[in-house]
């Protein structure tokens, strides 16, 4: 399933409207909020439909998973945004064969959790908290900032970082290494998503960069960012990935409309999350040329300084500025 | 002293609002404990052990008061189960930390998410690590490995 789905949801007694841009939501935040209420609603609606006097208006069917035997369910839902509340289900949202299943599945989900998920790359940009005025709920995200490119988070933009921490070794490190490392600056790879808390906990003097995928960084961003309640100083920049920063960057031609609107290219059958499609489209759209894209091995016209500098004016100033003299 | 385990604990109860909904004694509905979070978190009053005033719902049962504060009562007087605490948004935090000083015996209960239990000094053992940490610094890193 592709595109953004704007959801109403009514009864007697409240209200519920929000837009759904990805596969995977997270809903989250204080008790009290109206969370089990919007499930329970689905799952009126679920089994009975219009006689349940709730009132959907959905571009495709809303599904409240309520089954015991939740895989069996699931197997007969398609094209779909699927509910799920932890409150109601049998604790198997953070399990493998969860994550499995929403892998290879045509469905979106919205799932009401105060879970970490680990095994569901899901976007920092989709995790909400409902508000409610009387009877009307919104959704809002619970991480938002004002960059235009990516999430930012800096509590102290004017102090210098000393480390920059990626999730892998891959092409994106490579950049940040060959454009960031000096005397002063050390880069590291995790080795993982859920390596970048431990890597951070390594240097309680310094400040500590992280750049990471956005696009599937819903998972640890809690953590990170609770780090600072034990005095880290962690600037947290989490564009969609390295690859979406070259898209970003004006470098490559053509993927002005895609970069728009994501949500109306991206399948999410076939790309379980926005990275995953943003690195196999710039592959592809430089593919055979000077900049054919490898995400293994970065490849050295990345490094031309008209290139770097492409590439840097999308990261933020507080990043930016660090860049090592050659 | 409130003991927190964070991860998976089979032993917990899980889901809280279907233990709630069938094992729940009327007299919890309104002490004054009850009175209070039901006001703090749902906005509602309490009329009686059968009824309590919503905002939106109007009157309602106690079962349909929001899963956070079926947990908490759950965890202020089922002295004999632990419980999953997951229901539980940030705004029930320093309820259980009343719960823990009101009640003198040791509490415990699940958590699979860093809750934040404010700015102020507490006292919690974490389980896994069977440290007693004193305000979320000292929580933080000792839970943000199991969570």
């Amino acid at each position: 399933m592709k595109g953004s789905k704007l959801i109403r949801i009514s009864n007697r007694f409240a209200k519920y409207m929000f837009e759904l841009r990805r596969n995977i939501t997270v809903v989250r935040g204080d008790s009290g909020t109206g969370k089990t209420t919007l499930f329970n609603m689905v799952a009126d609606y679920t089994r009975n439909k219009e006689q349940s006097g709730v009132n959907i208006s959905a571009p495709c069917p809303c599904v409240a998973l309520t089954d015991v035997n939740w895989e069996a369910q699931l197997r007969d839902i398609h094209e779909s945004v699927v509910f799920i509340d932890e409150d109601s289900n049998h604790n198997y949202l953070s399990s493998k064969d969860f994550a499995r299943a929403v892998q290879n599945s045509d469905n979106y989900y919205v799932l009401i959790t105060r879970e970490n998920l680990h095994d569901l790359p899901y976007s920092v940009e989709e995790i909400y908290e409902i508000k409610k005025s009387g009877k009307y709920h919104l959704f809002r995200n619970i991480y938002n900032s004002q960059f235009d490119n990516g999430y930012l988070h800096d509590e102290q933009p004017t102090q210098p970082f000393n480390v920059i921490v990626t999730e892998d070794a891959k092409s994106g490190f490579q950049f940040f290494q060959a454009v960031f490392e000096d005397n002063e600056t050390v880069c590291i790879p995790a080795g993982a998503n859920s390596n970048i808390h431990s890597v951070i906990r390594k240097d309680p003097e310094g400040k500590t960069v992280v750049i990471a995928d956005g696009a599937a960084f819903g998972s640890e961003i809690d953590r990170v960012l609770k780090l600072e309640k034990s005095g880290f100083r962690i600037c947290l920049y989490l564009p969609e990935s390295f690859e979406w920063i070259i898209l970003r960057s004006g470098l490559i031609d053509g993927v002005e409309d895609i970069l728009a609107s994501p949500s109306e290219y991206i399948e999410s059958q076939k790309y379980l999350s926005w990275e995953r499609y943003f690195t196999a489209l710039l592959t592809e759209q430089t593919q055979d040329g000077y900049l054919a894209y490898r995400k293994a091995k970065l490849n050295e016209n990345y490094l031309n300084d008209n290139e770097v500098g492409a590439i840097l004016s999308v990261l933020p100033e507080v990043i930016r500025r660090k860049r090592k003299t050659i | 002293m409130l003991n927190i385990y964070f991860g998976d604990m089979p032993e917990a109860i899980y889901n809280t609002s279907v233990y709630f909904r069938n094992t729940y004694k009327d007299k919890w509905i309104t002490t004054e404990l009850s009175r209070e979070m039901i006001r703090d978190i749902d906005k509602s009053e309490v009329l009686s052990e059968t009824l309590i005033q919503s905002p939106i719902f109007g009157p309602m049962p106690p079962t349909q008061l929001s899963g956070g504060v079926k947990t908490l009562m759950l965890i202020a007087y089922d002295r004999n189960h632990i419980f999953n605490a997951h229901n539980c948004g940030d705004n029930c935090a320093k309820w259980i930390l009343k719960i823990a000083q009101m009640r003198k015996d040791r509490i415990v209960i699940n958590l699979r998410h860093l809750m934040d239990f404010g700015e102020g000094e507490f006292k919690i053992r974490v389980m896994n690590t069977n440290k007693i940490v004193r305000n979320m610094a000292e929580l933080t890193l000792q839970a943000v490995d199991f969570v």
